[in-house]
């Protein structure tokens, strides 16, 4: 569904096109922000911030770029907003937020079973090529992309290339149930 | 690079999941998701897993295990592929070999009247995936793939209804193939209409796995 060909069907005023198009962005929007901000509530609302602003702005704004380009930048600038936001809030929220990163969520079967399916996946996965777990474990600590390369002596594109095959790997370990 | 090009995207996938991306790989990457709807989707679908896998102290302590193991028995993914030989007509054979030993034991399996239906449970899968029919009667072959089982141990595995109603129990069950694949055989009308969880527990009681599936 390309967003940029139902926008300007919705320029034009087919509802319809307006319908499906604020519905994909709001769908594509919420996974986009999930991976930037924890709370499931605030993404919500980022998203739901960005997409008033593009709703009211869309009809009467001529792009200078895509209108893909120009509706992320404007999610993409409510996100920043966001951790602006509750990074000048008193340390004590800082501290709670960042162990919120940290605690496991209450074992509903889903998680549960998904949470285990990944170790041993995981586990398959390291007989042959450590390289996740060890970035699993780095990035966990907080290290940086480049502080990463230079513990495991690589560069940053024969690390995207690793974690590539790693997680095609994973994927296809996840699928058949933890049987490679 | 040419970043039109989709695999370039591609490539992209697993350090965006993982927040590994620098500032401006980041701002290309999501652009393109709305863009792009099979990478979007393929994001979108491992979602879970990821924020799991970033954010989990349990994946955490089992990557910590892992990777603190000694490099020695790494076997290199290059070597295994520089021993494969390029045989067009090895592959044809191979393709023809596996394309017969899939049809006779299909061919088996649906003559034969006593094993009729044959669901395979996996732990990704919801039960409404897992199906069968009570009005086909006959015999139910139970598949269940989990991750996690030790071949030389035993099990115990119960059938029950959701309703917790036990309809089978082995205090002692190893039957396993060699890639970890239990099966059980039961009649088809020791069931009802509903739905139904396999759980197995280990020698402590633990419950190591469970799995739905639903009788239609």
């Amino acid at each position: 569904m390309d967003l940029n060909s139902l926008c300007e069907k919705a320029k034009k005023g087919d509802k319809n096109a307006e319908t499906i198009l604020f519905e994909n962005l709001s769908n594509k929007f919420n996974v986009i922000t999930q991976y930037r901000i924890k709370n499931k509530q605030d993404v919500e609302e980022v998203c739901q911030q960005a997409l008033q602003v593009i709703w009211e702005k869309f009809k009467g704004t001529e792009f200078n770029v895509s209108f893909t380009s120009w509706a992320y930048r404007i999610l993409n600038l409510k996100i920043l907003n966001y951790i602006e936001k509750k990074m000048t809030e008193s340390k004590r929220q800082i501290e709670d937020f960042d162990k919120l990163r940290h605690v496991t969520k209450p074992q509903t079967e889903p998680d549960y079973m998904l949470k285990r399916l990944l170790i041993e996946c995981l586990k398959r996965i390291s007989v042959n090529n450590k390289t996740l777990a060890r970035v699993i474990v780095l990035q966990f600590q907080g290290y940086q992309t480049s502080e990463i390369c230079e513990k495991l002596k690589t560069n940053r594109n024969n690390l995207y290339v690793a974690l590539s095959r790693a997680r095609s790997l994973m994927k296809d370990c996840l699928e058949l149930g933890g049987v490679v | 690079m040419d970043k039109t090009n989709h695999e370039y995207f591609k490539g992209l996938t697993a350090p965006y999941e993982m927040g590994l991306l620098d500032d401006s790989e980041r701002m290309e990457f999501e652009e393109h998701l709305l863009n792009c709807d099979k990478c979007f989707t393929e994001v979108a679908g491992f979602q879970k897993a990821a924020q799991l896998v970033n954010e989990n102290s349990e994946i955490y302590d089992a990557a910590k295990k892992l990777a603190e193991q000694p490099d020695d028995k790494i076997i290199p993914i290059k070597t295994i592929r520089a021993k494969k030989k390029s045989n067009p007509y090895l592959r044809i054979f191979a393709v023809a070999a596996i394309i017969i030993i899939m049809i006779i034991p299909a061919y088996f399996i649906a003559n034969n009247s006593e094993q009729s239906q044959i669901i395979n449970l996996l732990a990704t899968r919801s039960a409404a995936q897992s199906s069968f029919s009570i009005e086909d009667g006959g015999e139910l072959g139970i598949n269940f793939i989990c991750s996690g089982f030790i071949l030389e141990n035993s099990y115990v595995v119960m059938i029950s209804s959701f309703e917790n109603e036990v309809i089978y129990t082995d205090s002692s069950f190893s039957e396993f193939d060699s890639r970890g694949t239990g099966k059980i055989i039961l009649p088809v009308d020791k069931f009802s209409k509903g739905y139904y969880k396999l759980s197995i527990y280990g020698d402590e009681n633990e419950l190591i796995s469970e799995f739905s599936f639903l009788a239609e």
